[in-house]
């Protein structure tokens, strides 16, 4: 963090010692943001398409599983699509769907906009990175 | 990658993450997939190299 600022800056490097390559498996986490169901929270990213994970057992998801789609409307298990950037009252349900950021873009984003707080909390990565 | 956890009540969440896989599978399944939307669902570490990865949270 620099003085003045509300920015953290994140910067990683693994290194491999082998003689052989090695497979990356590297995900950058943000701390979840936890809300209840009366504070609604607004999600946003540059994504383009999207797809539903593969079902696995004890999957209690919403979506259609393995069902790719179109940010921010997601399949619905029962038919019908649901807007992905707002999160729902009093639902119980676990999904995960894994979007592209717009290949186009520079630097890809999320945010995560809290009205009743006035807060908005974003996580911003150069869409074409080192890893590739 | 997107995970959606709504339990109804307090402890709901919504996380979010910039990754070089795009789902909670194991490693098999992940390099069998290949690749998703033309962007490569694993990646690797040549050897004896180094990568990075950069971010910022504000």
């Amino acid at each position: 963090m620099v003085d003045g600022e509300n920015v953290v800056y994140v910067n990683t490097e693994v290194e491999n010692l082998l003689a052989i390559d090695h497979p990356i498996s590297w995900p950058s986490m943000p701390p979840p943001d936890r809300h209840s169901s009366r504070r609604q929270t607004i999600i946003d990213l540059p994504a383009t398409k999207c797809r539903v994970r593969p079902q696995k057992a004890g999957s209690t998801g919403r979506l259609m599983y393995g069902k790719d789609f179109v940010w921010p409307m997601g399949p619905l298990a029962k038919g019908g699509a649901v807007n992905l950037t707002t999160v729902p009252a009093n639902e119980t349900s676990l999904d995960l769907a894994s979007c592209i950021i717009d290949p186009a873009r520079t630097y890809g984003y999320v945010t995560a906009l809290r009205p009743d707080k006035h807060m908005i909390f974003a996580m911003c990565s150069a869409v074409k990175s080192s890893l590739g | 990658m997107s995970w959606m956890n709504y339990s109804g009540d307090a402890r709901a969440a919504r996380g979010f993450e910039f990754s070089t896989q795009p789902f909670d599978v194991s490693h098999r399944e992940t390099v069998d997939a290949h690749e998703m939307f033309g962007t490569p669902t694993y990646n690797g570490c040549p050897p004896r190299q180094s990568s990075t990865l950069a971010f910022v949270v504000l």
